[in-house]
């Protein structure tokens, strides 16, 4: 078996070919192969998906909404645009990408922006998920022959210093997703060339004139998209008091309704205890909540305003608040914000300066596109430019805070 | 002094009493002067009579302690718990009205399950006998020398587990004893040097968060690269985990490797759970894992989906009834999964959701001075 340090050299050295592919080449092989993923009933799809709820524990259909929420804004015009974009990588090299174990699929946030850079990237799956990535780039290569050589996936045991401090050393840059035990150690190992994707949640806002029943369908999805278990998963609603009461019951009902369409997936005491003890602290704090089956949705009508991160479980919290909620403790923790109703542009303000980079209406929060800048960091650039080229060389779109005096960095 | 405490008290010294009658009358005595509990018995339409099984009362969880006052008297010490290292989170606050009765949980248990053996056998047993937290002045029957890890009462007043520590220290520690953890850090500097000091004479015990511990070992071992051995007979005492720090290792390792590098016999590390919403704790046995509770407070492990108690060996949510509770409320539901293993427990992790916690935080915030 390769190591994953030879892997990379040989990465590296495709620079030069991929940076000869055609974007029409890689338009095609990519949306061919994210069709067939798309598709349940694909080849790729039928062979991928038992060892894909297996290690999820997602259902069948909720594994299947999920995927298609992530992938399918990656399909069309969109996909196009991020392809024709000028960012491109002049040197040879590769990058390292850290994917996260959960959600899955999420190699396709890193991997569109990183072929239009044409930028060779080593991803390293997570153990606990380990088989999209792996199937993605097989099947990606099977359309593009080229791009066999210059993307790869790998799974070793994070922190081991044998396979990671050479590749460190020598990746262009390293993106790392994750729980903010990995984030902190790669910051550690790799300071200046990497991009961070910390554990974030999502939030929710119900402003005055919103329809409650739309709004609370719409959240619903957001909520029990991927089992609350992403970064854009809704933890915490904020509603206009004169409907927050009305909002947190249409909300209980269309977690419940959900339940039926996207069911719950498999569940551990951990997740189970945990739901019980907020349902517990409702009820000794003279809370209103609503739920039945435990892992099929609680919603509890806070009247603490400040967040608290939900157990799981389609979990949710309803705080009744007319103006901007207090977010300081929650800077730079805060990933997306699904609206209904008006959101006063004093709120909009707080919520992005909190670091929220994804606002949408209810019910597309977790369908994102090739569009978002996840954190509001411009991929395709960090990968064109990531061994440091000067900072007007960086795309406009990333964020000042997010570079190191080399420009192009975090 | 209430004739309920009184009674408590006697029970824990092993005197007399009966524990349901003790426990439906503490349970009573909650619903009678902590609102919040009335008020939840009351919408479950559990009554006073109902409490005569204490098995009926309705746990805490013990986030309600960051949100509720849970108070049955005019408190003497206020405890916090430690929090995470980001300090987001609100913290548990357990207003304490008892802390004599805290104090003699601790005498009671506290010696036979971590003071080396010949510390017994010098016949260390009995009240303190000034609850001043400070240590002691003279070397006395059962006194020995003491390393503590935890911070004392100055550095953090409001700490449960330095009020543990600093009442251990005035009724054990020897004047040879040394606090090296401070409001500035862990002086890991001062602790090598005195374990090293002690390297010959009398069995020492070390009072330790699991964190402490690691960053101990890791100074030890960049130091001298070998083991410091302790005399024979020596204990460390060992409590909370890692806290959101991010340790290469396992408790289990980590003893294994005090073990080693302390030269320690393999009886030699005593686990202790206990926290900010308890007043009593559990031990291990000596150099074991499963813990067990005094009997004034049994533990259950329940099922998540309906609270009702689980067969052994089955996974759940490990809930208390501490008769020391009496104070705040007695029947607490925690965090922790656990499952049961004939009169002990052994912990397995913690409920989703639940912010990392435990008694370690002090010396994480600390760090390494």
């Amino acid at each position: 078996m390769t190591s994953p340090v030879a892997t990379a050299r040989r990465l590296a050295a495709a620079a030069p070919a991929l940076r000869a592919t055609s974007d029409d080449q890689l338009l095609a092989a990519w949306k061919d192969t994210l069709a067939a993923f798309l598709d349940p009933g694909s080849p790729e799809r039928r062979a991928l998906d038992p060892d894909l709820l297996q290690s999820t524990g997602l259902s069948p259909a909720g594994l299947d909404h999920g995927l298609q929420s992530i992938g399918s804004g990656m399909y069309g015009e969109a996909a196009t645009a991020e392809l024709a974009r000028p960012h491109c990588q002049k040197e040879d090299g590769f990058s390292l990408v850290v994917l996260p174990a959960e959600p899955p699929g999420l190699i396709l946030q890193s991997l569109l922006p990183a072929l239009a850079a044409r930028a060779p990237v080593l991803f390293k799956s997570a153990r606990a998920e380990p088989h999209f990535a792996p199937a993605f780039l097989s099947a990606l290569s099977q359309r593009l022959p080229a791009l066999g050589d210059a993307y790869a996936v790998a799974t070793w045991t994070g922190g081991d210093p044998e396979v990671e401090a050479p590749l460190h050393a020598s990746a262009r840059l390293v993106v790392a997703y994750g729980g903010e035990e990995t984030v902190g150690a790669l910051q550690a190992a790799a300071p200046g060339r990497i991009v961070t994707f910390g554990p974030k949640l999502s939030l929710g806002w119900v402003g005055a004139g919103a329809d409650v029943e739309q709004a609370a369908s719409g959240m619903a999805v957001d909520i029990a998209t991927f089992d609350q278990r992403g970064c854009l998963s809704i933890h915490a609603v904020f509603a206009d008091p004169a409907i927050a009461g009305v909002f947190a019951t249409a909300l209980a009902s269309a977690l419940n309704e959900l339940a039926t369409e996207l069911p719950p997936g498999r569940t551990d005491p951990a997740g189970r205890a945990g739901v019980r003890l907020a349902r517990e602290d409702a009820d000794l704090r003279g809370l209103t909540w609503y739920g039945n089956e435990l892992d099929a949705g609680t919603v509890i009508l806070e009247n603490d305003v400040r967040i608290s991160p939900s157990p799981g479980l389609r979990t949710v919290r309803v705080h009744p608040a007319a103006d901007i909620p207090p977010l300081e403790d929650w800077k730079g923790r805060l990933q997306g914000l699904a609206i209904a109703g008006d959101l006063p542009p004093t709120v909009h303000e707080a919520f992005l300066e909190a670091g929220v980079s994804r606002f949408a209406p209810a019910g597309a929060l977790q369908t994102t596109d090739a569009a978002w800048r996840n954190d509001g960091i411009d991929l395709a650039a960090e990968f064109a430019y990531g061994s440091g080229g000067s900072p007007d060389t960086v795309s406009a779109t990333t964020p000042s805070f997010t570079r190191n005096d080399r420009g192009s960095v975090r | 002094m209430t004739p309920l405490l009184r009674g408590i008290e006697r029970f824990i010294l092993g005197a007399d009493g009966d524990f349901d009658e003790l426990a439906a009358a503490a349970a009573r005595f909650g619903y009678e002067r902590v609102e919040p509990y009335r008020r939840l018995c009351d919408r479950r339409s559990i009554t006073p009579e109902a409490l005569d099984d204490w098995r009926a009362a309705p746990a805490v969880p013990t986030s309600a302690f960051k949100s509720l006052r849970l108070a049955a008297a005019k408190p003497r010490e206020i405890f916090r718990s430690s929090g995470t290292t980001r300090g987001t989170e609100r913290r548990s606050v357990h207003y304490h009205p008892y802390p004599d009765l805290y104090r003699t949980v601790i005498d009671a248990t506290f010696p036979a399950a971590c003071l080396p053996a010949r510390s017994l056998d010098r016949g260390d047993r009995g009240r303190a006998d000034d609850g001043s937290g400070e240590s002691g002045g003279e070397v006395g029957r059962g006194r020995l020398p003491i390393l503590s890890l935890i911070p004392d009462r100055a550095a953090a007043p409001d700490s449960s587990l330095s009020f543990m520590a600093a009442h251990v220290f005035s009724r054990h520690a020897a004047t040879s004893s040394a606090w090296a953890a401070s409001d500035s850090g862990i002086d890991l500097a001062l602790a090598c040097r005195w374990l090293r000091a002690r390297a010959e004479g009398e069995a020492v015990l070390v009072l330790s968060t699991a964190l402490a511990l690691v960053l101990l070992l890791d100074r030890l071992e960049g130091e001298s690269g070998s083991a410091t051995h302790l005399p024979a007979g020596s204990r460390v005492f060992e409590t909370g985990g890692f806290k959101g720090r991010t340790l290469e290792t396992t408790p289990d390792a980590v003893r294994r490797r005090a073990r080693t590098q302390l030269g320690l016999q393999p009886d030699a590390v005593v686990r202790e759970y206990g926290m900010t919403e308890l007043t009593s704790q559990a031990y291990s046995r000596p150099g074991g894992e499963r813990l067990r509770t005094p009997p004034w407070m049994p533990f259950r492990v329940l099922d998540p989906d309906t609270l009702e108690e689980v067969e052994e060996g089955e996974t759940g949510l490990l809930a208390f009834f501490d008769l020391a509770n009496l104070g705040s409320v007695c029947h607490v539901l925690t965090e922790d999964l656990g499952v049961r293993e004939g009169d002990a427990f052994r912990l397995l992790g913690r409920a989703s959701g639940a912010e990392l916690r435990g008694c370690s935080l002090t010396a994480e915030e600390l760090g390494a001075a």
